[in-house]
C-alpha cells in the first residue's frame, strides 16, 4: 500500500531550479564572481539526490538558494512548488548548515526547544519528540550539556536533530558527513536510508563520493557553478564495465603465452595465484573455457564498472588545469 | 500503517518508544490563527535573546557598576551642605540614562551582525519564520532586557529618593519612562546598524547619532543664523530626520517638580515610538534584502 | 511574500513622515509652552562636574554656545536675561580659564542684562581663577571707568593689568592719563573704539558706536585734538 503511494508521489518534484544563478560582487572594484550559473536540476519526492563536487564548486550556495538565505541573481527555484523563501515551504523543509554553529549559551535541549517553538511544534508532545530524535541520533546523554562544550561530531548530530524537527518533507543536507569519524559517517548513512523510507525527500551535498555512492537514487555533478552531469547513478556507471579481473590458481605456467591474446593486461602472479583482465563477457566465456581446459581452480570473477571516482575525476580534471 | 514505526535501530532501553518520529506526518503543530502564530515566533526569539543577554557576564558588569554608582551618589550627597534629593535625583536619572545607553549599546552592536557571523542566522531563517519576525523579535528581546535593568536601577533610585525626601515624585517615574523611551530610539538606531555593519562601526555611528540628537536644535539654530540658504535646508532636513532626542528629556522637570505640561508628554511619546517604528522598519528593509554569504 | 515586500517599505515611509509630523508640532506647542527651555533649568556645577567624567571642558564650550543662542534670541524678544549670571557662572565654574565668558558674558550682563553686580562678580571671579591674565583686570578697569565712574578702583585693576605680559600697548598710558586724572574722555573714546573693534556681536557694536559719537560730540565741543576723531570716519 506505501509503495503504491509513494510511486504516485515519484511523479512529484520536490525540488525544481530554473537557470538558478547567483553572482556575488566582491574587492574595491566590486568584481562579479559567478557561483552558480544558471542550474536546472529536478528533484523527484521521495528520492536520494547526491549533490556532488568540489569544495567551491556553488554547492553550498545552491542549498542557501533553496532556503532563501540568499537571492538568486536571475532564474528560478521552487521547493514543494512554492517559491523560494516561502514560510509555507520552510515548515515542511529540515535544513543543515554545513558546519553547523548555535547558540553556545544554550543547552542542546533549550536549543531544540527554541526550534521547536519556532516550528510550532505542539506543546504537549515537543519535549517527547526532541528525546526520541535524540535518542536515534545518539546524542541524548549530552542534551543537557551547554552547546559550546559540544564536538564537532556532535554539533553535527544536533544539527540533525533540528533539521528533523518540523517532521519534514524534504530534508537539505550541506555536508552532512563532514566532521565525522567512520562510524558516525555510517550512522548518517544509515539514517540518509531510513528518511527515504519514511518517505522523505533528501537533497544532500557531499565532495566525499563514496558517501554518495551507497546512497543516492539520483546524482548531480557540480564543477565551478555548472551542473556537468545529472541523472540515475546506475545509467551513469553501469554501462560503463571497464574490464572483468578474474582469479585463478593451479593453471600451468608454460601454457600462460597462450592466453595472451585474450587479455588486456599482462598477467600478475601472487604467490599460487594469478590475476587475469579481459575485456568484455564475450572474451571472459573463452578464456573460463580454457580455464576449464586445463582443470585450474576459478577462485573470482570480478566485474570492474568505472566508479563514480573516475567519473568525478574525468569531469574535473578538464577544469582543473591553470 | 502502524508497522512502518518498527524501530530500526538497535534500542538500548527496552521499553516502548516514546513518540513516533519514524514516519512522515509523525509530528504534531500547535494550531493557531496566522496573526498569533507569527506573534508567538516573535515573541519566542525575543524571549531567547533575553536569555542570551541574561547569560552574557557584560550585563552584569554594567548593572553592577550602575548600583555602585547610584549607592556612591547617596554616601556623596552627605557632603553636600543641601539640596541631597536634588542631587541624588539627578545623579540616579544620570545614571540609569548613561548605563541603559551603556548596555544597549554593548547588547546591540552585535545584535544581528553576530548572528550573520556565527552562522547561528541560517538555522533561524530556515526555519518557518519571515525576516521580519527576526528583526522584531531580536529588538523586543534587547528592549526587555532594558526593561529589566531600567526597572532595577528605577527601584534603587525610587528607593534613595524616599530615604531622603520621604515621597517619591511621579514625575521621577514619568522621566524614566522618557529615559526608556530613548534608549528605544538608541537600541533601534544600533540594530538598524548592526544589520549592515561590524560591531564596532556600529557603535562608533550609533554614539554619533546620540550626540547629534541631543544637539540637533542647536545646530538648527546655527545654521538658521549664519548659514547660505542651503546650509539652512539641508540644516532643516537633518533637524528633523536625526532623532531629536532632547524632545524626551523630562529629567530636570522630574527632579524639580516642574509642572509637565500632558499634550506635549504625549506628543513626545508618539514622536518616540513613531521614530522607532521607522527605524526598526528601515533595520527590516535591509535585513531582507541581505544575503547570507 | 509580494505583499510583504512592499509593505514594509510603505510603513517605513509612513512612520517616517509621522514622526516628522509630529516633531513639527510638538515644536510649535513647546515653543509656546517653554519660551526660554535651553536655559531653563541650570544645574549646579558643583554636582554637575563630577558626572560629566572629565568632559566639563567640552561642556563648558557647548553651554558657551547655549548661552550665546540663548543671548541672541532674547535681543531680538523681550530683552529680559534672567538665567545668564547663573549660566555665566556654570560655564566659568565647569572651565574656570576659559575667557571668553567671563569678558563678553560681562559685557552682556552690563549692557544687555543691567546686571552691573553680577558682572562685576563674574569678572572677579575670573580675576582669581586667572591671575596670569590681562583680560579680567582689564575689563574690570573698564567697568569701574566707564560705568561706575569709580576712578580709584579703575587705576588699581588697569595698574595691575598692565604689569601682565600680552597687555595691549594703551594700557600704560591710561594708567598715567589716570594718574594725571586728565583726559578722561580721550581714555572713553579710545575703550570704546576698541570695543568696537573687536565686538563680535551686532548690538554690542551698535552700543558702542553710540558711545563713541556721544564722547566725539563732546571731545569736539572742547575742540582740542582730534586725532581720534578721524578714526571714526
Amino acid at each position: 500500500m506505501r509503495r503504491a503511494v509513494r510511486a504516485g508521489a515519484v511523479s512529484m518534484t520536490a525540488i525544481e531550479t530554473e537557470n538558478l544563478t547567483k553572482e556575488y560582487r566582491t574587492g574595491f572594484l566590486r568584481k562579479r564572481i559567478c557561483v552558480l550559473s544558471g542550474l536546472n536540476l529536478v528533484v523527484r519526492r521521495g528520492e536520494i539526490f547526491g549533490y556532488l563536487g568540489p569544495n567551491g564548486a556553488g554547492k553550498t550556495t545552491t542549498l542557501k538558494l533553496l532556503m532563501g538565505l540568499v537571492r538568486p541573481t536571475s532564474g528560478n527555484a521552487k521547493v514543494l512548488e512554492q517559491p523560494l523563501g516561502d514560510v509555507r515551504a520552510k515548515q515542511q523543509v529540515g535544513f543543515l548548515p554545513e558546519q553547523p554553529y548555535f547558540y553556545d549559551y544554550l543547552t542542546g535541549r533549550e536549543l531544540l526547544n527554541f526550534y521547536g517553538q519556532l516550528v510550532r511544534l505542539r506543546r504537549s508532545d515537543r519535549q517527547e519528540r526532541i528525546e526520541e530524535l535524540a535518542h536515534q541520533l545518539h546524542i541524548e546523554s549530552a542534551l543537557d550539556l551547554p552547546l559550546r562544550k559540544y564536538s564537532k561530531g556532535m554539533l553535527q548530530r544536533i544539527g540533525l536533530v533540528q533539521a528533523l524537527l518540523n517532521d519534514p518533507k524534504v530534508v537539505l543536507l550541506d555536508e552532512p558527513m563532514s566532521g565525522l569519524d567512520p562510524i558516525g559517517r555510517r550512522e548518517v548513512r544509515d539514517l540518509l536510508l531510513r528518511l527515504k523510507e519514511e518517505g522523505r525527500t533528501v537533497f544532500f551535498s557531499s565532495h566525499v563520493i563514496p558517501d554518495v555512492e551507497m546512497v543516492c537514487d539520483r546524482v548531480g555533478i557540480l564543477v565551478s557553478g555548472r551542473l556537468v552531469a545529472h541523472g540515475p547513478l546506475d545509467e551513469m556507471l553501469e554501462a560503463k564495465v571497464a574490464s572483468i579481473e578474474v582469479t585463478v590458481s593451479r593453471f600451468p605456467r608454460e601454457m600462460l603465452h597462450e592466453l595472451d591474446p585474450l587479455l588486456v593486461r599482462k598477467p600478475l602472479t601472487r604467490g599460487e595465484r594469478l590475476l587475469l583482465t579481459v575485456k568484455d563477457e564475450v572474451i571472459l566465456a573463452d578464456l573460463l573455457a580454457r580455464l576449464a581446459d586445463q582443470k585450474a581452480c576459478v577462485h573470482s570473477i570480478i566485474p570492474q564498472r568505472e566508479g563514480l571516482e573516475e567519473y568525478f575525476l574525468r569531469h574535473v580534471q578538464p577544469r582543473a588545469g591553470p | 500503517m502502524k508497522t512502518h514505526s518498527v524501530p530500526q535501530f538497535p534500542q538500548l532501553v527496552g521499553e516502548s518508544r516514546r513518540a513516533n518520529v519514524d514516519r512522515l506526518g509523525s509530528a504534531r503543530f500547535e494550531e493557531s490563527p496566522q496573526l498569533a502564530g507569527g506573534f508567538f515566533k516573535v515573541w519566542t526569539i525575543a524571549l531567547n535573546t533575553f536569555k542570551e543577554a541574561v547569560r552574557d557576564r557584560i550585563l552584569y558588569a554594567i548593572l553592577i557598576f550602575a548600583l555602585v554608582m547610584l549607592a556612591g551618589s547617596a554616601i556623596l550627597v552627605t557632603i553636600s551642605v543641601s539640596g541631597e534629593g536634588t542631587i541624588i535625583k539627578h545623579l540616579g536619572l544620570a545614571c540609569i540614562s548613561i548605563f541603559g545607553t551603556l548596555i544597549a549599546l554593548f547588547l546591540g552592536i552585535g545584535l544581528v551582525s553576530k548572528e550573520i557571523e556565527k552562522r547561528t542566522v541560517y538555522t533561524i531563517i530556515s526555519k518557518p519564520i519571515h525576516r521580519y519576525q527576526f528583526i522584531l523579535g531580536k529588538y523586543l528581546g534587547l528592549l526587555l532586557t532594558l526593561l529589566v535593568n531600567i526597572g532595577i536601577m528605577a527601584l534603587v533610585l525610587f528607593g534613595l529618593a524616599y530615604l531622603w525626601e520621604g515621597i517619591s515624585s511621579p514625575r521621577l517615574l514619568l522621566a524614566v519612562l522618557f529615559i526608556f523611551l530613548e534608549l528605544m530610539i538608541v537600541t533601534a538606531l544600533v540594530m538598524l546598524f548592526s544589520t549592515f555593519s561590524s560591531p564596532a562601526l556600529s557603535a562608533i555611528f550609533t554614539l554619533c547619532l546620540v550626540v547629534a540628537g541631543h544637539l540637533s536644535a542647536d545646530l538648527r539654530l546655527f545654521a538658521a543664523r549664519f548659514g547660505s540658504a542651503a546650509t539652512r535646508l539641508l540644516a532643516e532636513a537633518l533637524y528633523f530626520l536625526l532623532p531629536n532626542l532632547s524632545r524626551l528629556n523630562f529629567k530636570d522637570q522630574a527632579v524639580h517638580g516642574l509642572g509637565v505640561n500632558a499634550g506635549i508628554a504625549a506628543l513626545s511619546f508618539s514622536y518616540a515610538l513613531l521614530y522607532v517604528a521607522a527605524l526598526v522598519l528601515a533595520a527590516m528593509t535591509l535585513f531582507q534584502w541581505r544575503d547570507f554569504k | 511574500m509580494k505583499r510583504n515586500g512592499l509593505a514594509i517599505p510603505v510603513l517605513l515611509v509612513a512612520s517616517l513622515l509621522g514622526s516628522v509630523l509630529v516633531a513639527a508640532v510638538l515644536d510649535g506647542r513647546r515653543a509656546d509652552a517653554m519660551p526660554e527651555e535651553s536655559l531653563r533649568y541650570v544645574p549646579d556645577a558643583r554636582y554637575l562636574k563630577p558626572i560629566l567624567l572629565g568632559f566639563h571642558g567640552v561642556a563648558a564650550g557647548l553651554l558657551w554656545i547655549q548661552i550665546g543662542q540663548y543671548v541672541g534670541t532674547h535681543v531680538e524678544t523681550d530683552r529680559q536675561f534672567p538665567q545668564l549670571a547663573k549660566a555665566l557662572d556654570l560655564a566659568t565654574s565647569l572651565d574656570p580659564h576659559f575667557l571668553e565668558p567671563y569678558r563678553w558674558g560681562g559685557l552682556y550682563l552690563l549692557y544687555l542684562g543691567r546686571q552691573p553686580r553680577a558682572a562685576v562678580s563674574l569678572l572677579e571671579k575670573g580675576a582669581a581663577a586667572n591671575p596670569e591674565r590681562w583680560e579680567l583686570p582689564h575689563d574690570l578697569g573698564r567697568y569701574y571707568y566707564l560705568e561706575a565712574r569709580d576712578y580709584g578702583q579703575a587705576l588699581q585693576w588697569w595698574e595691575r593689568a598692565a604689569k601682565l605680559p600680552g597687555r595691549p600697548e594703551y594700557l600704560p598710558r591710561f594708567v598715567a592719563r589716570l594718574y594725571a586724572r586728565t583726559g578722561q574722555t580721550e581714555t572713553a573714546l579710545d575703550l570704546w573704539l576698541d570695543l568696537y573693534r573687536t565686538a563680535h556681536n551686532d548690538s554690542l557694536r551698535s552700543l558702542a558706536l553710540k558711545e563713541i559719537e556721544r564722547l566725539r560730540a563732546v571731545h569736539n565741543s572742547r575742540s582740542t585734538v582730534d586725532g581720534s576723531g578721524g578714526l571714526l570716519q
